[in-house]
């Protein structure tokens, strides 16, 4: 047991803690930085903790050392709801991790006709169209090569992070995580090409889908 | 011979299935074929009357399911052809008289001595549907030009395509040029767009259909109706032929052009 592994991503660093007890846990974490721990400076830090044994002195201890080099400590992921509540004590933003996704698309070819719901806990890909009363419940994001005419659900149930693709987008509701959006009544314009919906200060966008 | 089983349906009622029935099966009689019109809208029988053979009927499909009567004493033979056989649909039962199972039996009994069994389904998407699909080779849908009618549609063919019952080939019914030509009603292409399935027939709104349905004389017997020559079509591309799609132009008035003339962009 044990074990860190330390991941460089797009929003910074992601540190997993894979159980087992902090103070070994921390021993392990001090050797990789004093190695490592230079390349890492001045990154945001996001920790995965899967020990249930992190209270508030343990994660001081924790960020203590990250702050040591000079990495700042945002988030805590942690299935533990006492671990996610040490972490607000400590100013932390606390999450409980999203369920794994899987890591293939599920490809389908369209039409998606009225009636017709295709789900999948990943990201869908549909070749074709989404007709209006056909749906597309994805708990990934949701690519339509074609026309997006139905109700696409992305990030399904909580993902605010999932986008919804489409060569053209005029859906009769788009949902991304927890939020929900229809187009304005009465406006009808195709032709407007390939568009994006994503989330953006609480509220679903769209935008060209230029890259 | 071994008969092709064909069921015509539409999901959205009042859209043309009795009379796209009546008159292909008509049109496909007059071309030489033997044919079976088979009602399977049991308790809302139409097909007789379009057919004008109401008063002919004395056993109907629930009997020969039910044994009260052999198969070939339920079939109709109609007026004018000799090869045109109508199997009425029972007026005072309803759809769970027949199971799709009985239909499969009764098709079956049919197909070695007939080249066309047409099923004149029931609306919806309930029992009635499943029934007259399951003995199926090939499926026509038909709709209207309406934003409900094809919606309906698209679910229907959802379903004809979940029980493999396709390549599903669609009619599109009651066009009226003339609204078609001021944009006031979807094009053909708008509904094949939607509905991405082949194309077997575009039937132009005709006044002569209801007066046909009255008299129970199907339209493609007035050689001067334009929705009887689209049947024939339709019937000859059942057939195998190659039929150019009709050009349906509207008569424009001075007053269309001008306000058309006037329109912004």
């Amino acid at each position: 047991m044990g074990g860190i592994s330390i991941k460089g991503t797009r929003q910074g660093i992601t540190i997993i803690i894979n159980g087992g007890e902090p103070k070994g846990a921390l021993k392990d974490l001090a050797k990789q930085l004093a190695s490592s721990g230079h390349f890492l400076r001045g990154n945001e830090v996001v920790l995965e903790i899967g020990s249930d044994y992190f209270g508030v002195q343990e994660l001081e201890a924790l960020c203590g050392l990250l702050k040591r080099y000079d990495m700042n400590p945002v988030k805590v992921i942690s299935e533990s709801p006492d671990v996610r509540r040490a972490a607000q004590a400590l100013g932390l933003e606390a999450n409980k991790p999203t369920a794994k996704r899987p890591e293939y698309a599920l490809v389908k070819r369209g039409p998606i006709r009225s009636g017709q719901s295709v789900n999948y806990d990943g990201t869908v890909l549909i070749i074709g169209d989404v007709n209006p009363g056909g749906e597309v419940i994805a708990g990934g994001d949701i690519i339509v090569w074609g026309h997006l005419k139905g109700m696409a659900y992305a990030g399904a149930p909580d993902d605010s992070s999932r986008r919804i693709y489409a060569l053209s987008l005029e859906p009769t509701l788009l949902r991304i995580g927890n939020y929900l959006a229809r187009p304005p009544e009465g406006e009808t314009s195709p032709g407007k090409g390939p568009e994006t919906a994503f989330v953006q200060e609480n509220q679903i966008v769209v935008e060209p889908w230029e890259h | 011979m071994e008969a092709k089983v064909i069921t015509i349906t539409s999901g959205k009622g009042g859209v043309g299935k009795t009379t796209a029935t009546a008159n292909i099966a008509t049109a496909l009689a007059m071309a030489g074929n033997t044919v079976v019109a088979l009602d399977a809208d049991i308790g809302l029988r139409n097909l007789d009357v379009m057919m004008g053979l109401e008063n002919r009927i004395v056993y109907d499909l629930v009997d020969v399911v039910e044994k009260r009567c052999r198969l070939r004493q339920a079939l109709i033979r109609d007026k004018r052809f000799p090869n045109l056989f109508l199997l009425p649909a029972a007026q005072t039962r309803d759809k769970s008289a027949v199971q799709p199972a009985d239909l499969i039996r009764v098709c079956e009994e049919l197909r070695p001595e007939v080249n066309f069994i047409l099923i004149d389904s029931p609306a919806g998407i309930e029992h009635g549907f499943h029934t007259a699909l399951a003995p199926a080779d090939e499926v026509l849908v038909i709709t209207t030009p309406e934003v409900a009618a094809v919606r309906d549609a698209d679910r229907v063919i959802g379903l004809i395509e979940a029980q493999e019952k396709g390549p599903v080939k669609l009619i599109i019914n009651r066009i009226k040029p003339e609204m078609v030509a001021k944009g006031d009603m979807l094009t053909v292409e708008d509904v094949l767009e939607i509905l991405a399935v082949d194309l077997v027939g575009i039937v132009p709104e005709d006044t002569s259909i209801i007066v046909s349905a009255n008299k129970g004389v199907p339209v493609v017997l007035d050689h001067s109706s334009p929705s009887g020559q689209a049947f024939k079509n339709i019937a000859s591309r059942l057939l195998g032929k190659e039929v150019p799609f009709m050009e349906l132009k509207g008569r424009e008035n001075i007053l269309d052009r001008l306000s058309k003339l006037f329109r912004f962009q």
